[in-house]
């Protein structure tokens, strides 16, 4: 009904108009309602008129309550006003009792304090009188340190009381004591014997015991010195260790000692300030240290280097390495610790000199190893009796020394390696002696190792040594090899492994200058092979020309023995050879394989016969007595040929080879016929040799015509040697010939 | 063609060549043919410098082919040949001496032939020797002439009025029972050294030197001194005991006798055997070599000749050091130059006795080459 709040219809609230709320009820509302209404406002009236009563009858009760309890509290204060005046008059009593008592004790209390003063004094001076004898208990027991401290707090007392006669007394005792104590730990100190530990503890007490620093420093140092010395005896004894346990002793031995040693000596002497030192004796105390730390360090790495140098090559690199990279990792902390100070030498340089020495042993090494081989080819040549045999084996003789010979070298390499592994704590290639030093494993042992081998190799082709042909034909190969791919993979095996740029670098030995070294000498030995096989087969011309009697021989029925031996002798040095020189091209050395049987000779032959007879045997066959008697035809004759030349460099074919070794066989027996006197079957005798090694000469040749040129040289040098030129029949020739 | 040499030719093969030793004032070489046809000859021909020509004459070698021509170093009109003559089904190696006559330019009317006479032939006694002889030596200075036949050296006392043998030297190895091929000597020379008592041997590889007052007498030798066998020796004339090599591994080695371990020299630009090896008289560091090659090549030895030690000694006392240093640049050592005009092998070459400058190189098909030493060797010598 009522909506608003300022509603005056609503009869709760105080803006309640009771006319306004009348006049709107009867206008609003039916009869109906307003009775209700009207019964509903009286119901409530009632209603609140009897809570209304109720509530008055309530606060009556409790004022009557309230005004009792009053009156009661106003009798008891009264009571109580009286107990406070009681007190009071109590409390003044006992404020003039205690005064009293005060009074009285005033005097003892002064006495206790001045006893319980007299009596600490007392303590203080008993603790005086039997410092001496406390003293001695204490250094009796080694206490050092006890002692000192009592000493020290003793001194402050002597400081105040000293001028005492009785004091002094005690004082001088102490004094006494103490400067035995001095002596004893000051002898302590310099007895070699003692640890750094002690050495340090020392120290510090004969500090406190106000010992002059400067000459205790130095006398530290030279202490430390000698008890370093005597482990660097002891460390030098102990050869029979090995690398590692050589290098953790002196690790946990030396190098510990003389950390401590250095630390302790910073800590006592650079690091604090003494008041009464002169100004620069931190800076002198620190110089002083760092000469010691150097002159240590360098003696005990002189030992290690001896050490390395003594087993390097012999033991196991490996754990050399590892030993050296313990000591680095070592000495790298030890730097960090003593800061502030240097360390000049460094543990790289020992590496690095270890590596240049296993470089050395390593090129020895090989250099034997190569001798060894060598001579094992040598044994193995020798050994091999036949020559077919040898010309088998001779492929697989090379590839053996070539083989092992380079992987040799790989293992080398691969051995050397080792110094530059990643997990150690050094890096030998960022110096600069380092970088060198990998830059000599390549210099001076492979490019070494390969020079000595070219070196030595041509020892072999000296005229002087007497080499078995095969072995220069072996080697020659062998040089040729490495010159063609085992310099190559080598080189690039060294640069690749220890990554060195040497195609950019202008020291570095490149690669070409030792293919043109290995190939020159790959060519005297094989000139030197020619040569030595040349001469060989001149020798049994020479012999053969030089012993028959030319004079009185039969009419020649065949072809003398010797000749054939010379064709066997080329044809089984053409075998070997070719097992190493395969001929140029696989058409031809088909060829030849079927001209050297011996059926198809003969065709062969008829079929050279046709091409090139008229321009060369009709020389011969033409000749006759009037014309050989002026030499003009073989003069003019020269004049349109090259000039031969017989010692010279051949080159690396099988063609070429065989024609050096015939060039100079053909020539020896030119100059051997030239020295003789033929008959007429003499002569005939030389026509069918000649005919003989035309026949079989060829196949050995490219260039048939120089053999042809030669032997022209010879029987035409025979007819002019000859008493009665006549020539046979060339059928007759081939026909002997032909049977062999 | 070489406008330093000049070219004379003989219609015969020929392997003898030999400079006129006695002769002191023109340049003169014999050189004999080794033919079997009929008439071999000795020419005698004088080289005139100014006009650049061969003056020659010929004389007739009627008894046989001559392997080896020499001549007499203190009478120019003596020579001596090595020659073949047949005897049966044998062929004999013998020698002969032979003399000039005085007058080499008689009236050509007075001549029978076309041929000079020699005033006077005589074969030496040899077949008591052997049957091959292989040299006639002319005593440089004493009227001795050695000969080498077979397995022996024989020396000729020719004081006397006929020749006579007053040493004999077997060849080592001669009496044992391998009597079919015995080593023979192949050639000798008389040592220019040790008052000459010395005769220097070659046997195939070995060069032996026999003491002449004794028999059998070695006083030293050099053994494989060539691996092969060694072709001809020469000693240098200026300084003892050195002597020159050639042989047929195509290389030239000068030894110290005092050394016979190893060569104190050597060169192999030859490329086939080394027939002749000739040190100069005067400039010993020059060393003329024939070979089979067709080639004669000039050497210079300067590091072992005697003109080392000379000059040094001059260096010191006459001259400044960088004076000195420029006036002497000695030649390098090694071939200076080749002279490659032959055709043929080169049997022998020789230096003229007379102008140190000139040589004569002769090869087998008859070819006479006379040569100089190049102008520019010549002053780097001289001055």
């Amino acid at each position: 009904m009522a909506e608003t709040k300022a509603n005056p219809f609503d009869m709760d609230s105080s803006s309640f108009d009771a006319e306004k709320y009348l006049e709107r009820l009867l206008k609003d509302c039916s009869l109906k309602q307003i009775m209700d209404t009207e019964a509903a406002v009286v119901k409530d009236t009632q209603t609140l008129h009897s809570d209304m009563q109720t509530l008055v009858y309530e606060n009556y009760n409790k004022f009557i309550s309230a005004t009792d309890t009053i009156r009661r509290m106003k009798d008891d204060f009264k009571q109580m006003e009286t107990d406070v005046n009681l007190l009071m008059t109590k409390m003044q009593s006992i404020t003039t009792f205690s005064e009293q008592i005060t009074g009285t004790l005033q005097g003892t209390r002064s006495q206790l304090c001045r006893l319980s003063e007299k009596h600490s004094l007392l303590k203080r001076l008993q603790f005086l009188s039997t410092l001496p004898a406390k003293l001695k208990s204490l250094i009796e027991e080694q206490n050092y340190a006890q002692a000192v401290q009592d000493y020290l707090h003793a001194q402050k007392v002597f400081a105040q009381y000293g001028r005492q006669p009785s004091f002094d007394g005690i004082q001088r005792d102490c004094d006494a004591i103490m400067a035995d104590l001095k002596e004893q730990l000051r002898s302590d100190f310099q007895r070699a014997g003692n640890t750094a530990q002690s050495l340090t503890e020392i120290g510090e007490l004969l500090l406190q015991l106000d010992e002059k620093t400067s000459d205790l420093a130095s006398e530290m140092l030279t202490c430390a010195g000698k008890r370093l010395h005597e482990q660097i005896v002891m460390l030098q004894d102990q050869t029979e260790r090995d690398m590692l346990e050589f290098v953790d002793m002196g690790i946990d031995g030396f190098l510990n000692d003389l950390a401590l040693v250095v630390t302790s000596y910073f800590d006592m002497f650079v690091a604090k300030h003494y008041e009464h030192e002169r100004d620069d004796f931190q800076e002198n105390a620190l110089q002083e240290l760092n000469v010691f730390l150097n002159q240590n360090i360098e003696k005990y790495l002189t030992l290690v280097q001896d050490r390395v140098e003594s087993d390097i090559g012999y033991g196991d690199t490996q754990v050399m390495l590892r030993a050296l990279d313990r000591l680095h990792r070592r000495l790298q902390a030890m730097r960090n610790i003593c800061r502030g100070l240097e360390v000049q030498r460094n543990t790289v340089s020992i590496i690095i000199s270890a590596a240049h020495q296993l470089c050395d042993a390593h090129a020895k090494n090989l250099k034997d190893h190569f001798a060894d081989s060598l001579s094992a080819v040598r044994l193995s040549l020798v050994s091999a009796k036949s020559d077919a045999a040898a010309g088998l084996n001779l492929g697989d003789l090379i590839s053996n020394l070539y083989v092992s010979m380079v992987e040799k070298i790989k293992g080398v390499l691969q051995d050397l390696l080792i110094f530059l592994r990643t997990d150690w704590s050094f890096n030998i290639k960022a110096e600069h002696k380092g970088a060198l030093c990998v830059e000599g494993i390549r210099e001076n042992l492979l490019i070494g190792f390969l020079r000595h081998i070219a070196k030595v190799m041509c020892g072999f082709g000296d005229a002087s040594s007497s080499s078995p042909p095969n072995l220069l034909l072996v080697l020659s190969k062998t040089c040729l090899e490495l010159e063609q791919q085992g310099v190559h993979i080598l080189i690039a095996l060294v640069d690749d492994l220890y990554e060195i740029d040497s195609e950019n670098s202008a020291t570095l030995t490149h690669e070409t200058e030792i293919c043109a070294e290995m190939r020159e000498t790959a060519q005297s030995l094989l000139d030197a092979y020619v040569r030595l096989q040349g001469t060989n087969i001149s020798q049994m011309l020479r012999k053969s020309v030089e012993t028959r009697d030319w004079l009185n021989c039969l009419e020649p029925r065949s072809v003398r023995a010797v000749m054939k031996r010379v064709v066997e002798e080329l044809g089984s040095i053409e075998t070997v050879v070719a097992s190493l020189y395969e001929a140029n091209t696989n058409a031809t050395s088909g060829f030849r394989t079927t001209a050297s049987s011996d059926s198809s000779r003969k065709t062969y032959f008829s079929n050279f016969a046709s091409t090139s007879k008229p321009q060369y045997r009709s020389n011969w066959s033409n000749y006759t007595p009037s014309q050989l008697e002026s030499s003009y035809v073989s003069n003019i004759h020269r004049l349109f040929s090259e000039r031969v030349e017989i010692f010279t460099s051949v080159e690396f074919t099988k063609a070429s080879i065989i024609m050096g070794i015939i060039k100079i066989g053909l020539k020896t027996l030119l100059e051997c016929v030239r020295l003789r006197t033929f008959s007429k079957f003499g002569l005939q005798q030389i026509q069918v040799d000649a005919h003989y090694l035309q026949m079989n000469l060829w196949r050995f040749v490219s260039d048939e015509n120089l053999v042809n040129f030669l032997l022209d040289e010879i029987l035409g040098s025979a007819v002019q040697r000859c008493l009665e030129s006549v020539l046979m029949e060339p059928n007759a020739v081939e026909i002997i010939c032909e049977r062999g | 063609m070489d406008e330093n040499s000049l070219i004379y030719g003989l219609e015969l093969q020929a392997r003898a060549l030999t400079p006129q030793y006695g002769e002191s004032n023109d340049v003169c070489f014999f050189i004999a043919t080794n033919s079997l046809k009929p008439t071999n000859q000795v020419h005698l021909i004088q080289y005139e410098e100014e006009q650049g020509s061969v003056q020659s004459k010929v004389f007739e070698h009627a008894l046989g082919e001559v392997w080896k021509l020499n001549s007499c170093p203190r009478n120019p009109r003596l020579l001596a040949s090595v020659y073949n003559v047949q005897k049966g089904a044998q062929v004999l190696t013998k020698a002969a001496l032979f003399t000039l006559p005085e007058n080499l330019n008689p009236d050509p009317e007075q001549l029978k032939s076309e041929y000079l006479p020699w005033e006077q032939v005589e074969v030496l006694d040899t077949e008591a020797l052997g049957e091959r002889v292989k040299t006639i030596e002319f005593h440089p200075n004493q009227d001795t002439l050695a000969c080498v036949v077979d397995n022996k050296v024989a020396v000729m006392q020719r004081a006397e009025s006929s020749t006579r043998v007053v040493a004999e030297v077997p060849a080592s190895g001669s009496s044992s029972g391998s009597a079919k091929h015995t080593q023979h000597f192949t050639s000798g020379k008389w040592s220019h050294h040790h008052q000459g008592h010395q005769f220097l041997t070659l046997q195939d590889g070995n060069l032996s030197a026999y003491d002449v007052r004794d028999t059998q007498h070695c006083a030293w030798s050099i053994n494989d001194a060539h691996g092969q066998m060694v072709r001809d020796l020469d000693c240098n004339p200026n300084k003892q005991c050195h002597l020159v090599t050639g042989g047929d591994d195509g290389y030239l080695r000068i030894w110290d006798c005092r050394m016979p371990k190893a060569p104190v020299f050597e060169r192999s630009d030859h490329s086939h055997w080394v027939w002749c090896v000739r040190f100069n008289t005067f400039h010993d560091q020059l060393i003329l070599s024939s070979s089979s090659d067709c080639k004669v090549l000039l050497t210079c030895a300067g590091s072992v000749s005697s003109e080392t030690q000379v000059q040094a000694g001059l260096d010191e006392s006459n001259f400044s050091g960088a004076d000195a240093e420029e006036r002497h640049k000695l030649l390098p050592d090694g071939l200076l130059q080749t002279f490659d005009q032959h055709e043929d092998s080169v049997y022998c070459a020789e230096w003229s006795n007379v102008d140190p400058w000139i040589f004569a190189s002769l090869s087998y098909d008859g070819r006479v080459i006379i040569s100089k030493v190049p102008k520019q060797y010549k002053y780097q010598i001289i001055f």
